[in-house]
């Protein structure tokens, strides 16, 4: 008897089936993630500190320096929000007021109409759409440095998620249209926790409560159902699967940082673009905040033969975004001629790649703002209660340490990126391709982790 | 089977955004029709002090000195909340004047509607010196939008002294109302039109099973 082998599996369909220790075997995580309290406790301190951030930016003092909402929003959320990203997923998301308000809003109005089609095709096109265009406004209208202009912002969104709220089901806005959502989706894919369901359980499951809904709490008010679910980009950890499932199949795991980036299914296009503007944004909040940049935007001033703002930065703008893209394209191209692959195949599938560096980037430009400047929130939140400090430093640690803190980040950035893209091109071409395809990405990946090391080089200036 | 009202809905979001930008002023602030055509003009007041008349000097007596000052208000344009005033003292020939006292009150005009019908005592301001010479500063706290009347007293070193009031409007810097009424228009509308929709789709329809794309 002849025995054939059994044929390999595609490494593209396995992930890592090592056991993670899974949270909710905790009881007490367990307790607290079933209970009432989550994630409400969290939502409504979120929303009533984003009410005060509303009334301060839209009617508190007109000097970012002195607003507690600026302060609040720009020196400590913004900053934050990437490291909440990278340990906890999607977590803000689950405690966003904005959500926290379309919840309450569907609930009294909603009409609960279904999703309309070109939101699900063209969604995260509109998301790549508004991320850039809202850095776009920021920088010609100062929107981080005018309390009203981040005021008028947050109004904005917050229109858009109670009409979004009141019209259609579950949290659109969120999944579909929140600029946020899409940049939180990517770096949650990058992020240390994962929820997934126990397949072997669910299949003998028959009212997918987790989906639709239940006694204890609503379906996923994502659209995602957990049986199915092998990536973190929707989940916003609200735990009503967690609650709905009567059968305990919902598993909650810490996992290393990165490890989704290496065994994605079907890559999309749409993401990958998201992934690589996120550089070209850092790219420019880094460039703009540097002290050459007054010079450089003169020498573009007078090789155009203008001085409106909203031309040489929107030239600039478009530059930045441009250099990344092309960048990734180019290298794409020549790993898709080495490894055999197209270009839009190879850019799909490695821009994740660029996530880690993207959220080390932002991660470190930030700190600069939350340690050079993380006291100003507390002393804007003093004077709230009338107690008035002048001529405070807002310094948390001095400069040269934050630059070190930022030089450690872009290098575990680079490495995250070029281990990803290492793992990406392993899992998705044969072993004879897999350093065709991956050279170009290392040098790519190098690259860009040399320019972000020297953007945190050069001095930066502050936000409020 | 529901209707998919996506495309009227969003039509109807669009005629009622479009109406609602086109018929208000949504990025104007009030009152700023009226200046929209005037250039931006910080608050400076210089005046030099009004020359005795000629007399016929003796070589023995010596003439009075002649002085001028500028006066600086900031923020510009001045809003509601805390003001800095800076006076800057010197001699016509253009030095500082270290020793002049200075001090001045600031009180809402006698146009009471033009505060709301609100009325105020005078608040006097005291005049410190700042840190070049010849400057003089002091915080002033305008609680009320509106036009206020402020009067700066001086009292040079020789015993010479000279006063003058100006006027100073005060505005609103808060959010703009209008952007704030469009919101709404807008969050009110799109309320009332889900209702419609609830009504003609069943009351509190849960939306069927969709899976996401």
């Amino acid at each position: 008897m002849c025995i054939q082998p059994v044929k390999e599996i595609q490494p593209a369909v396995i992930e890592n089936k090592k056991k993670s220790k899974n949270l909710l075997d905790n009881k007490k995580i367990a307790a607290f993630l079933k209970s009432k309290w989550f994630p409400s406790i969290f939502q409504w301190i979120a929303l009533i500190v984003f009410a005060v951030i509303i009334k301060e930016t839209l009617w508190g003092p007109s000097s970012a320096h002195d607003n507690f909402g600026t302060a609040a929003t720009w020196v400590i959320w913004w900053p934050l929000i990437p490291l909440i990203f990278l340990l906890l997923g999607r977590f803000w998301c689950g405690i966003c007021p904005f959500a926290t308000v379309s919840d309450l809003f569907q609930k009294w109005f909603g009409a609960h109409q279904p999703v309309p089609r070109f939101l699900k095709k063209y969604g995260i096109w509109l998301i790549d759409f508004f991320f850039i265009l809202i850095t776009w406004a920021d920088h010609v209208y100062g929107i981080v440095e005018s309390p009203r202009g981040s005021g008028y912002l947050l109004m904005i969104i917050l229109t858009g998620v109670v009409v979004a709220a009141v019209l259609f089901e579950r949290r659109t806005w969120c999944r579909y249209l929140c600029f946020l959502g899409g940049l939180s989706g990517n770096y949650a894919r990058a992020g240390m926790l994962q929820l997934r369901a126990t397949p072997e359980i669910c299949k003998n499951c028959t009212t997918q409560a987790c989906f639709k809904g239940g006694e204890k709490a609503p379906g996923c008010p994502m659209f995602e159902f957990p049986r199915t679910m092998d990536n973190m980009a929707k989940c916003n950890l609200c735990g009503h699967c967690i609650k709905n499932c009567s059968n305990d199949s919902i598993k909650l795991e810490v996992r290393p940082a990165t490890k989704e980036l290496w065994f994605i299914r079907k890559p999309k296009l749409e993401e990958a673009f998201l992934s690589v503007v996120i550089m070209g944004i850092v790219f420019v909040q880094n460039v703009t905040m540097l002290e050459f940049w007054p010079p450089l935007l003169k020498a573009l001033e007078n090789f155009i033969g203008t001085d409106s703002y909203y031309v040489t930065f929107t030239i600039t703008f478009i530059i930045a975004m441009a250099l990344p893209i092309l960048a990734l394209a180019g290298t794409a191209l020549v790993s898709g001629k080495l490894a055999g692959d197209k270009l839009w195949s190879s850019f799909a599938k490695f821009g994740y790649a660029i996530i880690p560096l993207d959220l080390a980037g932002h991660l470190a430009h930030n700190l600069y703002h939350l340690l050079a400047e993380g006291l100003a929130v507390v002393y804007t939140a003093m004077a709230l209660f009338g107690i008035k400090v002048n001529d405070y430093s807002p310094a948390i640690l001095d400069h040269h340490t934050i630059q070190i803190l930022q030089y450690i980040l872009v290098v575990l950035g680079t490495l995250g990126s070029i281990y990803t893209a290492y793992r990406i091109a392993k899992s998705n071409y044969g072993e004879g391709s897999t350093w065709k395809a991956f050279i170009p990405y290392l040098i790519l990946m190098v690259v860009l982790g040399i320019i972000n090391m020297m953007l945190f080089y050069l001095p930066m200036a502050m936000r409020m | 089977m529901r209707k998919n009202l996506s495309y009227p809905v969003l039509v109807f979001l669009l005629t009622v955004a479009t109406i609602t930008f086109v018929t208000t002023p949504v990025f104007a602030v009030p009152g700023d029709e009226e200046h929209k055509d005037e250039p931006q003009k910080q608050t400076i007041i210089k005046k030099e002090v009004e020359k005795e008349p000629v007399v016929e000097v003796t070589p023995k007596e010596e003439p009075l000195e002649e002085y001028e000052f500028d006066l600086f208000i900031t923020p510009t344009p001045l809003i509601k909340g805390e003001a800095e005033f800076t006076v800057k003292v010197e001699t016509k020939s253009g030095i500082p004047v270290s020793d002049a006292v200075i001090n001045g009150t600031v009180e809402m005009s006698s146009d009471m509607e033009d505060h709301g019908n609100m009325t105020s005592d005078p608040v006097g301001i005291t005049f410190a010196p700042g840190s070049k010479p010849g400057e003089y500063l002091a915080a002033v706290d305008f609680d009320s939008v509106g036009t206020w009347m402020a009067t700066i007293e001086i009292s040079y070193p020789d015993g010479q002294s000279d006063s003058f009031s100006t006027e100073l409007d005060i505005t609103y810097d808060g959010a703009n109302p209008y952007f704030l009424y469009s919101i709404m228009v807008i969050i009110l509308a799109s309320i009332l039109y889900a209702q419609i929709l609830k009504k003609k789709s069943g009351k509190g329809g849960r939306a069927n099973v969709h899976t996401a794309s």
